[in-house]
């Protein structure tokens, strides 16, 4: 529960960061999507049905922050959930090298996803954002941000597990 | 069975999921989701947070600006450098001053021209990816904001309220793809529709071909598309499409305000007559 708790609170400061922060930052109207990679470190690192749970919730809240369709972020990361559960178990993505090429090639799917969504969902005339030279900037950006990210958040989820051993160890005493 | 749904959970649990997220999009996108009592919660307890972030995050990059550009002189110019910092100071005091009053005059003269009662409000937040246009305001239905209104600037249209908790709105921009104004060229009155485009910029679409516009032309709110009063300035045609296959002709539009420089707007605290009928016979959701 208490990973639970902390990977929701990861996700939540992720968003917020992406609200406020970055705008003040010279990234040429760009920003690295970090709930991105906290929910694919989810999708890494989690039992799969808090993990896909906790995808929901984050992609619910940031709804709340983005765009106008209540759902849409919801269903993305589900996806982006489920896409990197099949994958660690396909693919050799233990190492946090592996980890940021995965992030890296996700974020260019991720944005066809959200286009299949909206044309899948609002129909073909449905307006849908244009990429540009934008998807290769914004994935290497998140491929700059991962390795952080997924550090910070290994480091969080060690010292999580370390209290709960000291804990432990208490009650035995 | 049992070992099935144990061996097939991850497949369940996405099936769930997804079929969940799924319905909420589809509703979304068929008619508009209000907020429900969970998000205005959630919307309300990140507002404190980013004007946390927001008001020293201002300062660094107004400092950033005026002094750390200065930087990187050599040491015989100190004495130098800091004079010009002074007058460098004391003249961004004088064009920031001087900025003000022609933003007053400004606020006073679309004031003049709108009857309608208005709230400044400030930009909290950006849309948290990049995809979408919008902003996050810190004003809320405790100050009389709703769902439908329109927001502007002394420049000109800015966007509408998609969404409102007690203590900040959510306002989808002019320049998102999906947002759509009722214009007319200042000039001629021609009519058209001008949609968000990539970049900043705007699309003029659905004008026949034949209808007067040029490069250049000033285009204003027609008041009949349901958000904005009529005559509030949009943009600038700036390009006409030379192509003269279909019904329409296509122009890119220039919008009147700078959406990268956004930080006080103004919420007119008024829905338009198209606005008060959709909520009158809109059935409450969520």
């Amino acid at each position: 529960m208490k990973r639970f708790l902390l990977l929701f609170a990861a996700g939540f400061v992720a968003v917020l960061i992406q609200v406020t922060l970055f705008d003040y930052l010279p990234l040429g109207g760009l920003k690295p999507d970090l709930l991105l990679i906290v929910v694919l470190y989810i999708g890494f690192f989690l039992p799969s049905n808090e993990g896909g749970v906790l995808c929901f919730a984050l992609g619910y809240v940031e709804d709340l922050f983005s765009g106008h369709l209540m759902g849409l972020f919801t269903l993305m990361r589900v996806v982006a959930w489920l896409a990197a559960r099949l994958m660690s178990g396909m693919l050799n993505l233990k190492s946090v090298f592996a980890q940021t090429i995965f992030v890296a090639i996700y974020s260019i799917a991720d944005y066809f996803i959200l286009v299949a969504a909206l044309r899948l969902f609002g129909g073909a005339e449905f307006p849908v954002p244009a990429p540009g030279n934008d998807l290769w900037r914004l994935a290497l950006m998140n491929a700059a941000a991962a390795p952080l990210v997924i550090t910070l958040l290994l480091r969080a989820d060690r010292w999580l597990s370390r209290d709960q051993d000291r804990r432990s160890l208490d009650l035995l005493r | 069975m049992f070992q099935f749904l144990g061996k097939n959970r991850i497949y369940l649990t996405a099936a769930v999921l997804l079929g969940a997220a799924a319905l909420l999009l589809s509703s979304s996108i068929q008619r508009e989701t209000r907020f429900s009592f969970i998000d205005r919660l959630i919307f309300d307890l990140a507002v404190p947070i980013q004007k946390m972030v927001a008001v020293p995050a201002q300062t660094v990059r107004e400092v950033w600006g005026d002094y750390v550009a200065l930087m990187g002189v050599s040491e015989e110019n100190k004495e130098l450098r800091r004079r010009i910092s002074d007058l460098a100071e004391e003249n961004r005091q004088f064009r920031e001053a001087l900025l003000t009053a022609e933003r007053y005059r400004l606020i006073g003269e679309m004031r003049d021209r709108l009857p309608q009662p208005m709230i400044p409000a400030s930009v909290i937040g950006e849309d948290s990816t990049a995809w979408f246009r919008t902003v996050l305001l810190d004003r809320g239905e405790r100050d009389g904001v709703k769902r439908g209104m329109a927001v502007v600037t002394a420049e000109g249209v800015v966007g509408h309220v998609v969404a409102a908790s007690s203590r900040a709105a959510k306002v989808l921009l002019v320049i998102d793809t999906t947002s759509a104004v009722d214009v007319m060229v200042e000039r001629s009155r021609a009519r058209g529709i001008v949609e968000g485009e990539r970049d900043s910029l705007c699309a003029l679409k659905y004008m026949v071909h034949g209808d007067d516009v040029k490069v250049g032309d000033r285009l204003v709110s027609s008041g009949m598309g349901g958000f904005f009063p009529k005559g509030l300035p949009v943009g600038k045609v700036t390009e006409i499409a030379t192509e003269k296959r279909g019904l329409f002709q296509q122009a890119i539009v220039q919008p009147s305000v700078d959406f990268n420089k956004l930080e006080e707007v103004f919420v007119i605290l008024e829905l338009s007559p198209q606005q008060k009928l959709l909520e009158e016979l809109a059935p409450p959701l969520g």
